[in-house]
C-alpha cells in the first residue's frame, strides 16, 4: 500500500525571465527516493525550494499530507555558523529540530572536529558537519539539494546509506543529485524543457 | 478592480481618459492660476506673497494624499494580488515626491518674506520634509532590486509600514514644535484663508488632481507596457 | 521559549565573535560624541544643553550601522532556511533576533551612557532620564530597524538604504526620547514623553516583527 506524503499538482514556475517547468505532477510516498534529475538551470534547486516552502510557484499546488513533519532540507550552503564551532552549532540544531546527532557524529567521524571553528574546516568537512543534523528516521521528509558537494568518496557512500536508512525507518526522500549511484528502486524525475 | 487587472483593457481605459485630464488639467491650472494670482484680493498683512499659498497648499495636500494612496494600492498588491497595484503605487510615488518637494519650496519662498529665513523648522514643512524621505526611501527600493517581483513586494511592505508612521510623525513633529515654540504666526499654521479665496484654491486643487491623474495614467501605461514586453519574452523563452 | 532563548543566546554568541557587539557600538558613540564635542566647540554650558540631543543622536547613528547584520549573515550561510523549518514560528524567530541585538547594540550604549552624559556636561539630575528614556527607545531602534534591514537583506549594497528607509521611522522616538530628557531639566514632568515612547515601542513590537517576516520571506523568494 502506497503511503503517499506528498502530493504535487499542475505545478508551474517561473524565475525572473525564465521559465523553469510548467504544469508539474507528481507523488511521493513513504519510504520512496525520488531523484531530480536534469541539466544545471532546469529547476531542481527551485522546485526543492518550492517542496520547502521558501518559494511560491506560480500556478499549482503543493500538499502535504496531515501531520508530517517540516521537511529536512539541505541546500547549496551548508546552514553553519562559521564562527561558532562544531558542536555549538550541532548543539544548537540539536535544540531547533529536537534531535540527537551523536550517532550521525560518529559514523561522520565529526567527532575529533567539535572543537573546531566551523569558519576553520574544509569544505569537505563541512559538508560532513552539516550531514550530521539528517537524522535517520524521525519521520521528516528529507529535501536535498546537491548533498554530495564537496565529499569524498566515503562521505558518499555515508550518504546513501543514511538515505537507505531514513527510507527503511518510513522517511521519504527528494533529492537532486548528480551521482549515479543511485539505488536502483529510486523514482526519477527530469526537468529541463516544458514537463 | 479587477476588471482593470487585464494590461490591453487598462491600456484602452486609460487612453481613453488621458485627453480629458490632460486637458482638464491645463485649463484647470490656467483659470487657477489667472484667478489666484491675479484676481483675487490681496491680504492686507502678508501683501502678493500670500499668493504662493494658491501653489503651496494644494500641492501639500496631495503630497500627503498620495501616500496614502500608494499605501491603498500597496494592499492590494499585497493582499489580493491585484497584478496592477504594485505598479500603481510606483507609478504614483515620484509624482508624490515631485509635489512634496514643490511644497518645501514654496513654503520657503513663503516663509522667507515672512519670517525672515528660508527655513524655520516650523510642524508642517518638517513634516514634509520627513515624508519626502519616506518617498524617496521608496523609490530607492524600487530600484535597488534586480527581479522587479521582489522589488514589488519590498516597496509595498514598506509603504505600509511608512502609512502607519505618517500620523506617528506628524504628530511628533507637532509636539516638538510646540515644546520648542511656544507661541507665535509660526505654530498658529500661517494666516487665515479669506473665503474669496477657497473659490481659487479649490479650482487650484482640482487641477492638481487632474495633474496627478494625467501623469499617474501616463506613467502606469508605461509600466504595464514594460513589464507586457517582459511577459512577452518569457513567452518567447518557452518555445 | 527554550528555543526562543536558544536563539538569543545564539546570536549573542555571534555578535560577541564578530566584533559587532559590546565594544564595537561603545567605541562608535564615543567617537560621535568626541566629534559633537569638536564640532560645536568646548563650551560645556553650551554642549550641557545640546547634550540631551546630541546623546541620543548618537545612539541611534550607533544602531542604525550595526542593523545590516541582524539577519544579513543567516541568509547568506542558510541558517535562515533551517530556521523557518523549525518549531518556532518567523515572527518569534525575528522577536528573538532583534532581542539579541539590542542586548549586544542597545544595552551597552546605555551602560556607555553615563561616560557621554559627563562629556558633553550633562546635568547630575537628568541622568536618570536620560537612561530611562535611552532603555525604551534603544528597543525602539532595533525593533524598527530590523524591518530595513529584512527589507535589504537580499541586497549586495543594502547597508547603504537602511538609513534612508528607517530615518524617518526613527524621528518621532527621537523627539519623544529627548523631550523626556529636556523636560527634566527645565523642571517640568517627563512622564508624558515616557508614556508615548513606550507606546512606540509596544507598536513597534508588533509591526517590527510582523513586516521583517513578510520581508524575510520575499527576500527567500
Amino acid at each position: 500500500m502506497r503511503n503517499v506524503i506528498l502530493s504535487v499538482n499542475g505545478l508551474s514556475l517561473n524565475r525572473g525571465l525564465r521559465l523553469l517547468f510548467r504544469d508539474l505532477s507528481f507523488e511521493v510516498a513513504a519510504g520512496e527516493l525520488l531523484l531530480l534529475r536534469g541539466a544545471n538551470g532546469t529547476g531542481k534547486s527551485s522546485l526543492l525550494r518550492v517542496l520547502a516552502g521558501f518559494l511560491a510557484p506560480a500556478s499549482g499546488r503543493v500538499t502535504w499530507s496531515e501531520g508530517t513533519p517540516l521537511p529536512r532540507y539541505l541546500g547549496h550552503q551548508d546552514g553553519l555558523k562559521r564562527p561558532m564551532t562544531v558542536r555549538e552549532n550541532l548543539h544548537f540544531l540539536e535544540t531547533l529540530y529536537g534531535i540527537d546527532t551523536r550517532a550521525n557524529r560518529e559514523s561522520l567521524g565529526v567527532t575529533p572536529l567539535m572543537t573546531l571553528a566551523v569558519g576553520d574546516l574544509s569544505a569537505g568537512q563541512r559538508r560532513r558537519v552539516a550531514l550530521a543534523r539528517m537524522v535517520a528516521g524521525d519521520g521528516a521528509p528529507w529535501l536535498l539539494d546537491e548533498p554530495a558537494t564537496s565529499l569524498d568518496d566515503a562521505g558518499k557512500a555515508w550518504l546513501w546509506d543514511a538515505i537507505a536508512a531514513h527510507r527503511a525507518a518510513g522517511g521519504a526522500v527528494v533529492a537532486a543529485v548528480h551521482d549515479p549511484e543511485a539505488p536502483a528502486d529510486a523514482r526519477v524525475l527530469t526537468l529541463g524543457g516544458t514537463a | 478592480m479587477m476588471f482593470l487587472a487585464n494590461p490591453v483593457r487598462f491600456i484602452r481605459l486609460a487612453d481613453a481618459i488621458l485627453p480629458w485630464v490632460k486637458w482638464g488639467a491645463l485649463i484647470s491650472f490656467a483659470v487657477a492660476l489667472y484667478w489666484g494670482l491675479v484676481v483675487a484680493p490681496v491680504d492686507y498683512q502678508q501683501g502678493d506673497t500670500v499668493r504662493i499659498m494658491f501653489i503651496h497648499v494644494p500641492a501639500a495636500v496631495l503630497a500627503q494624499g498620495i501616500f496614502v494612496f500608494m499605501a491603498v494600492a500597496s494592499a492590494v498588491a499585497l493582499i489580493w494580488k491585484h497584478p496592477l497595484a504594485d505598479l500603481a503605487a510606483k507609478a504614483a510615488a515620484p509624482i508624490g515626491a515631485g509635489l512634496a518637494a514643490l511644497t518645501l519650496v514654496t513654503g520657503s519662498l513663503w516663509g522667507k518674506p515672512m519670517w525672515g529665513t528660508y527655513w524655520v523648522w516650523d510642524a508642517r514643512l518638517t513634516s514634509m520634509l520627513v515624508q519626502f524621505f519616506l518617498y524617496l526611501g521608496y523609490i530607492a527600493l524600487w530600484q535597488a532590486f534586480e527581479d522587479p517581483a521582489k522589488a514589488a513586494r519590498a516597496s509595498s511592505i514598506l509603504a505600509l509600514v511608512g502609512v502607519v508612521n505618517v500620523p506617528i510623525i506628524k504628530f511628533s513633529v507637532e509636539w516638538w514644535n510646540t515644546l520648542h515654540q511656544p507661541s507665535s504666526l509660526m505654530a498658529s499654521g500661517g494666516p487665515a484663508i479669506d473665503p474669496s479665496m477657497l473659490w481659487p484654491l479649490a479650482v487650484m486643487a482640482l487641477a492638481y488632481i487632474l495633474y496627478f491623474i494625467w501623469i499617474f495614467l501616463v506613467r502606469l501605461k508605461a509600466e504595464v507596457l514594460v513589464r507586457r514586453v517582459r511577459t512577452q519574452r518569457l513567452r518567447m523563452m518557452e518555445v | 521559549m527554550s528555543l526562543f532563548l536558544a536563539l538569543i543566546r545564539r546570536d549573542i554568541t555571534l555578535a560577541m565573535r564578530h566584533g559587532g557587539s559590546g565594544w564595537l557600538p561603545i567605541g562608535f558613540f564615543l567617537t560621535v560624541s568626541t566629534l559633537f564635542g569638536f564640532s560645536i566647540g568646548p563650551d560645556t554650558a553650551l554642549l550641557a544643553r545640546l547634550a540631551p540631543g546630541l546623546i541620543w543622536v548618537a545612539a541611534l547613528l550607533a544602531v542604525l550601522i550595526s542593523l545590516e547584520r541582524i539577519f544579513q549573515s543567516d541568509f547568506e550561510d542558510g541558517t535562515l532556511d533551517l530556521l523557518r523549518l523549525s518549531p518556532l514560528p518567523l515572527p518569534a524567530m525575528v522577536l528573538a533576533k532583534i532581542c539579541a541585538h539590542w542586548l549586544s547594540t542597545g544595552l551597552p550604549l546605555i551602560v556607555a551612557t553615563p561616560l557621554l552624559a559627563l562629556q558633553l556636561n550633562l546635568p547630575a539630575s537628568a541622568y536618570g532620564w536620560l537612561l530611562a528614556s535611552l532603555i525604551l527607545g534603544t528597543p525602539a531602534f532595533s525593533l524598527i530597524g530590523a524591518i530595513g534591514a529584512a527589507l535589504t537583506v537580499s541586497l549586495k549594497r543594502g547597508g547603504l538604504l537602511i538609513p534612508l528607509l528607517i530615518l524617518p521611522l526613527y524621528v518621532p522616538v527621537l523627539i519623544f526620547g529627548v523631550a523626556c530628557v529636556d523636560a527634566s531639566l527645565a523642571g517640568l514632568s517627563p512622564w508624558p514623553h515616557i508614556k508615548l515612547l513606550g507606546a512606540i515601542v509596544l507598536l513597534a513590537a508588533v509591526l517590527g516583527p510582523v513586516a521583517s517576516v513578510a520581508a524575510l520571506k520575499m527576500a527567500a523568494e
